[in-house]
């Protein structure tokens, strides 16, 4: 089923591709610019006043539920690169009438290349992403579509600053969710482990996790800060209770009370930690039956 | 141009009504994963039933057994003609069969049945309360259900039921005679407030007090009201004994395609899940107000008012030590998340229970998974101020209906109870 739907995702893309050259060609009359895109794989698509061109690179190889990446090259008049553009890439729900609470991040990298990251996609379905471009006075936008954005299990689930992904990090994608009970945080500051009681974490039932914290000497952290979020990328909803951290049992090791699942599926549990070494967050993957 | 026809004449085939025939005759074999979800949904899953630690008295059996009186005496009414039996039938799986219950008037919701109740940890649609019997208090008081006063309470059970009461929770108190009966707290009506001002600080407490013990009495009864096993639960057990012969005597063809429906494409099982098929969530389905009522906030509301109940987990007269009381510790106050949010019911005996929904707006089951088809895709439903849905179904087809339909009715058992 997995190689299924990724078959469907990688056909769904190529589709939008091939979409994409043609609008291209399609708007290649009179004296406007010719744009053409550097990457066969890229999606490509001209703005809407044909004031720029915009070629998309998915970092992951897709767009999936959750944290996405992509690169992005403007191209401007002379198909030249586009350099100290504002850039804003919004993600939308046509079908659902919704966007996203989180804002892209978007880095310039020179040479007409920026990098967008976080972009969030919160349920499966039809997304259109919506680029906007400013640059020397003008402003223009691409509408790219997106049918079909599933889950796509991916080991991690971490935004990964591909900053070489333009030229050619075309990500593999993975089938499998990292269902590691220790992983290591997202700037690397800690090793994070969870084990929750009952050990087989239970559906419907509120029930209590232990957070272990190390850093990377493998020292407990003590004194953390802990708050927990937890999320159902598939559903785009969040747990049903209010989780908290009611003590420090030991150096290191937290005591979370009020964790509960009433779905089976696919669950993200986050934590953000505000430590004396620093602020980090870490997020683990669930499949509850 | 082949290449188009080819896909488009395939599926023509394999969506056309003759569709489920060729899925029949392997519908009674069904793969690991398929085995571990039915497992998770067979009645022999559930855990054992809860011991309520806010009820001191909800396993004591001469509680159970007054809480059994209490729940069909009518007495316990502003007409004399109302007890909790009058809407939750003990014939009609504990519920009624009005689209919204009726006691000394129309209330604005549907009775909920009440088998498996003692395992939910939110009471009624909106969850405005956490326990059994917090929520068997919440009618007695309310002027459309059983209409009478805390106080009314003290002396019908000191006129009828001294020994029984006394012989479990002790003395009854002696009220003062110029006492209202009606004297209650009643922070929207002044001149009922008024009375309960007028009764002694101390009385209050006592009154309040064996107020909250007939809960716990009703709620240790309600406690023993629970599910058998239903065809269903046979055809579970059959597969997991790898009998399939038997199996096939139990459910039809149908109905097992209804289930395979049930817990994959139609995605019900995302929330009527676990032996009691409900996650005792609270989920906005997007089912348009009742035809002339307001729009119904459901746990948007609930969450506030389970907070502010005076007969809570936390509350004085809860009997939970400092270690319970999780749900309401950490329940999630995010009011706009729950907005036209109302809990999951169990679909176990769901056929014998006609009207559906909240308000009873549905008809049929029928009219309800034609709903869940139809309206519950879209974003908001009218009538229902825009709120939004949280609940999509997988794209089921009319034939699919009658599928999940038939395996529905499978879910009939019989209900058990002291």
């Amino acid at each position: 089923m997995q190689l299924v739907i990724s078959a469907f995702m990688l056909f769904a893309l190529a589709g939008c591709a091939v979409q994409g050259m043609q609008d291209h060609s399609h708007h290649h009359a009179g004296h406007e610019t010719h744009f053409e895109p550097h990457y066969s794989e890229s999606l490509f698509k001209v703005t809407e006043n044909k004031l720029f061109s915009v070629e998309m690179l998915l970092k992951q190889g897709n767009l999936t539920v959750g944290s996405n990446g992509v690169d992005i090259i403007i191209h401007g008049q002379g198909n030249k690169d586009v350099e100290d553009a504002t850039i804003m890439v919004t993600p939308w729900m046509p079908e659902h009438g919704h966007g996203v609470r989180e804002e892209s991040v978007v880095t310039e990298r020179g040479a007409g290349l920026y990098s967008v990251d976080n972009v969030n996609l919160t349920m499966a379905g039809l997304w259109e992403l919506t680029v906007v471009i400013s640059a020397a006075g003008k402003k223009d936008q691409a509408v790219f579509s997106f049918p079909g954005v599933k889950l796509e299990r991916m080991a991690g689930h971490n935004g990964k600053h591909a900053s070489h992904a333009a030229h050619g990090g075309h990500g593999k994608p993975r089938h499998e969710i990292n269902l590691a009970k220790s992983v290591l945080s997202e700037r690397k500051l800690f090793q994070v482990s969870y084990a929750a009681s009952p050990a087989t974490v239970p559906l419907n039932r509120i029930h209590t996790w232990e957070i272990g914290l190390q850093d990377k000497e493998g020292k407990p952290v003590t004194g953390a800060t802990i708050k927990v979020d937890g999320d159902m990328p598939e559903h785009g909803h969040g747990l049903p209770t209010k989780p908290k951290v009611t003590k420090e049992k030991r150096p290191g090791l937290y005591i979370i009370e009020g964790m509960k699942f009433t779905m089976p599926g696919w669950w993200t549990v986050t934590f953000y930690l505000d430590t004396e070494q620093g602020t980090d967050s870490v997020t683990f993957n669930l499949d509850l039956k | 141009m082949y290449k188009r026809i080819i896909p488009i004449v395939l599926s023509v085939v394999l969506l056309a009504p003759g569709y489920s025939f060729a899925v029949h005759p392997d519908v009674h074999s069904w793969s690991n994963e398929e085995i571990a979800l039915i497992r998770s949904l067979w009645l022999g899953s559930l855990h054992p039933l809860p011991d309520d630690p806010s009820n001191a008295y909800d396993t004591d059996t001469q509680a159970i057994a007054f809480g059994k009186k209490l729940f069909a005496d009518s007495r316990l009414s502003a007409n004399g003609k109302v007890s909790c039996a009058t809407c939750h039938i003990p014939d009609k799986t504990f519920t009624d069969n009005l689209p919204v219950a009726h006691g000394m008037d129309d209330t604005t919701r549907r009775s909920m049945p009440l088998a498996g109740m003692a395992y939910s940890p939110w009471l009624f649609w909106d969850g405005r309360t956490d326990s059994l019997w917090a929520q068997a208090l919440g009618p007695i008081e309310s002027p459309v259900e059983h209409g009478i006063s805390r106080t009314k309470c003290v002396i019908i059970i000191s006129n009828h039921y001294q020994q029984e009461y006394e012989q479990i929770f002790g003395p009854i108190p002696e009220l003062d005679k110029t006492y209202k009966e009606t004297a209650r707290p009643a922070p929207d009506n002044p001149e009922i407030q008024s009375q309960w001002e007028a009764v002694s600080v101390e009385d209050r407490k006592a009154i309040t007090l064996l107020y909250a013990n007939i809960g716990k009495a009703i709620a240790a009864f309600v406690r023993t009201i629970v599910h058998e096993a239903s065809p269903f639960d046979e055809y579970a057990e059959a597969l997991f004994n790898g009998d399939i012969d038997r199996a096939k005597t139990v459910l039809t063809a149908d109905q097992a395609f209804g289930l395979k429906l049930f817990i994959s494409k139609a995605k019900c099982i995302n929330c009527h899940n676990g032996p009691l098929f409900t996650n005792n969530d609270f989920h906005n389905v997007g089912v348009p107000a009742r035809k002339g009522y307001d729009p119904d906030m459901g746990r948007a509301e609930g969450i506030n008012l389970v907070q502010a109940n005076e007969f809570n987990c936390l509350g004085r007269l809860s009997d939970a030590g400092p270690d319970d009381c999780a749900e309401l510790k950490y329940i999630d106050t995010d009011t706009e998340k729950y907005h036209g949010a109302f809990k999951t019911p169990s679909l176990r005996n769901v056929a014998d229970r006609p009207p559906y929904m909240h308000a009873g707006q549905l008809k049929n089951l029928h009219e309800v998974l034609k709903f869940y088809q139809n309206e519950a895709r879209k974003r908001s439903a009218p009538g229902n101020n825009g709120f939004g849905t949280d609940i999509v179904h997988g794209d089921i087809t009319d034939e699919d209906i009658d599928y999940l339909i038939a395996f529905l009715r499978t879910l009939s058992g019989p209900i058990k109870s002291y």
